[in-house]
């Protein structure tokens, strides 16, 4: 996860120097845009199936200068993040509760043995009926696709930390409860932070299906209304706003994973 | 030689190098089939569901004259007419089945090089008008009182969705301002009215009469009260392949024709009862009463859409500024050979 996003620290902070850092950093990206540049340049597809990557630029303008880019990129960053955080306040309990109290091991183990590989996507027509056409069914359904990763991972994670580092803390004298909080779960944090960056662009992914399925405003709608009437340099617009929010999210995830375990071994590795 | 760390250097430049080739080959070998003299046409032809009459077209052989000879016919099904302006881009398919509006989009927006061939389906009093209903016991007495509701439509985009807008203009309502319009899979919109997720439903001719069944709709407007008379579908196909395959699509038209006055005929009724309930696996009871008669779609029985109608349509959609500059309809259409295939079957030959 930490290769997706390198930083290379110039000695010499010039203009020239940060192109070349971004170039090195970027290339392949680069050299996709160049390409795509070049296929829409010389027409060698449809441009309708792949527009030029001007007219793509120009419908971002568009977009951005209309307030349509804000409004439908808040409206489907809200539902992703709503969904993606309240997976998390459910889903970590879950997982320390399976590792550590075996009536709710039974209970839950069936479930997410047969709902982790379902496509929760397929529920989306139920999950309309029974909540509705907007906000409320689709972060459900974000819950429900981000929540079993993160469950996976914290039980896994619980189940194999260190027993040396619990039966000392336990020789010690420290209780039930003392142990989860200041023993297992920092250092369960690793793994509960790999189920959670999982989750992160599941959740982004989830949302903009739902809105392409489902309609109801967001950037996925807009990919579907703009494909309807024909728009390909639209849809190509909300892609490249998608792309970028992705990149975002996963950035960022990762600056707060260094930041919140700097204490932890993976971090004095660096 | 380069070492095998410089090797996985070069991969990217390989990689696009290849996948330029890759493009401007299936850009340039796209279905262009060499055919050898006396081989049929290979013809695609997207279908609708509903009473449309070419979805049927293979479950009737003895009626397709020229099927195997001239043409070989591939039906595809499509449930939106906006999801085949990618696949006729991508020449995936022949022939599609498009609304003016769509077809406005395909060609202004689009730019996309087809004329409309065929009719498919009208809305001509007194035949069936699609129908927008809400719940008998709801107080919506009329489109104003929609005010501040929501209102399913099947797609946005289509004529249903502007059937909304204009008659909600009509009463001094703007979309989203004013009310708020959902899309809704057809089949789930009665759950959907019933269960009070949406307000009033768009509602085609097949799902309505099977609503009506259970009872407890009303309809508070139709398309006729908005487009009159009105075009709702036609069959549009790439004017390259009508220029490469025009025989064949005249035999094509010639076979639709006498497929689509067979179902029309009220002699065969119950037989065209039964294919169209074969072919849709819904009970031959939820299509008897209305299929194939005057409550049913129109259907010209000599397959000419309403060119009056469409041209109103695409000048609708140009005053209303969903694209740059109206559609030609001149231009963007072709009936001659539908009416050579008429005159051919009438004719006897």
């Amino acid at each position: 996860m930490e290769g997706m996003i390198t930083t290379t620290s110039s000695k010499d902070g010039s203009i020239l120097n940060i192109i070349k850092n971004i170039f090195k950093s970027y290339y392949s990206v680069l050299l996709m845009v160049a390409l795509w540049e070049l296929v829409g340049t010389l027409k060698l597809i449809n441009p309708f199936l792949v527009p030029p990557l001007e007219k793509v630029l120009g419908s971002l303008y568009w977009m951005a200068a209309s307030g349509i880019l804000f409004i439908e990129t808040g409206i489907t960053l809200k539902r992703a993040l709503l969904g993606f955080f309240i997976s998390i306040a459910i889903s970590v309990p879950i997982g320390i509760g399976m590792s550590r109290i075996k009536f709710i091991k039974w209970f839950f183990d069936p479930i997410i043995s047969i709902g982790f590989p379902a496509p929760k996507i397929a529920f989306l027509p139920v999950i309309c009926l029974w909540f509705g056409m907007y906000d409320t069914s689709k972060v459900i359904l974000a819950i429900l696709s981000c929540s079993f990763p993160i469950i996976i991972e914290t039980y896994l994670g619980t189940l194999e930390t260190d027993k040396f580092l619990i039966w000392s803390a336990q020789n010690m004298g420290m209780k039930d409860k003392k142990l989860l909080w200041k023993v297992i779960f920092p250092m369960t944090l690793p793994q509960i932070f790999n189920g959670i960056q999982i989750a992160a662009p599941i959740s982004l992914v989830t949302i903009v299906l739902a809105e392409m399925l489902a309609g109801g405003r967001g950037l996925g709608a807009y990919m579907m209304v703009s494909g309807r009437f024909a728009r390909s340099d639209q849809v190509f617009a909300a892609l490249v706003v998608l792309a970028i929010l992705g990149y975002l999210l996963m950035a960022a995830m990762v600056r707060v994973r260094k930041r919140l375990l700097t204490w932890h071994e993976e971090a004095q590795k660096d | 030689m380069l070492k095998l760390k410089n090797r996985f250097k070069l991969f990217p430049y390989v990689f696009a190098f290849f996948s330029v080739i890759g493009m401007m080959l299936l850009n340039g070998f796209a279905p262009s089939i060499a055919l050898s003299a006396g081989e049929p046409v290979k013809i695609r032809m997207a279908v609708a569901l509903g009473t449309t009459i070419s979805q049927f077209m293979l479950m009737v052989p003895e009626l397709l004259k020229h099927n195997k000879k001239s043409y070989d016919l591939e039906l595809v099904q499509y449930f939106a007419s906006s999801a085949q302006i990618p696949v006729l881009a991508a020449e995936k398919i022949d022939i599609g089945w498009l609304d003016w509006s769509n077809m406005s989009s395909a060609v202004i927006n689009g730019g996309l090089d087809i004329k409309i061939i065929a009719d498919l389906n009208q809305d001509k009093d007194p035949y069936w008008s699609n129908a927008y209903a809400v719940l008998d016991v709801s107080p919506y007495k009329n489109p104003a009182d929609l005010k501040g509701k929501t209102i399913g439509v099947g797609a946005f985009g289509g004529i249903p969705d502007f059937v909304v807008r204009e008659i909600m203009k009509k009463y001094g309502l703007e979309y989203p301002k004013d009310y708020n319009m959902v899309e809704v899979q057809l089949p789930t919109m009665e759950a959907m009215l019933r269960d009070g997720k949406i307000d009033c439903g768009n509602f085609l001719n097949n799902i309505w009469y099977r609503a009506q069944q259970k009872g407890g709709l009303r309809i508070l407007f139709t398309h006729r009260d908005v487009f009159n008379p009105g075009q709702e579908i036609m069959h549009v196909a790439r004017t390259e392949f009508i220029k490469k395959h025009r025989d064949a699509l005249v035999d094509l038209m010639e076979d639709l024709i006498r497929v689509t006055r067979w179902f029309w005929n009220p002699a065969n009724h119950k037989e065209a009862v039964r294919l169209a309930s074969q072919r849709t696996k819904v009970p031959e009871s939820a299509w008897e009463p209305w299929a194939f008669t005057k409550m049913d779609s129109y259907k010209s029985p000599d397959c000419l859409p309403n060119m009056e109608a469409i041209a109103k349509g695409f000048k609708w959609f140009y005053e209303n500024k969903y694209v740059s500059r109206p559609v030609d309809i001149n231009r963007y259409s072709d009936l001659t050979m539908v009416i050579e295939a008429k005159q051919r079957l009438e004719s006897g030959k």
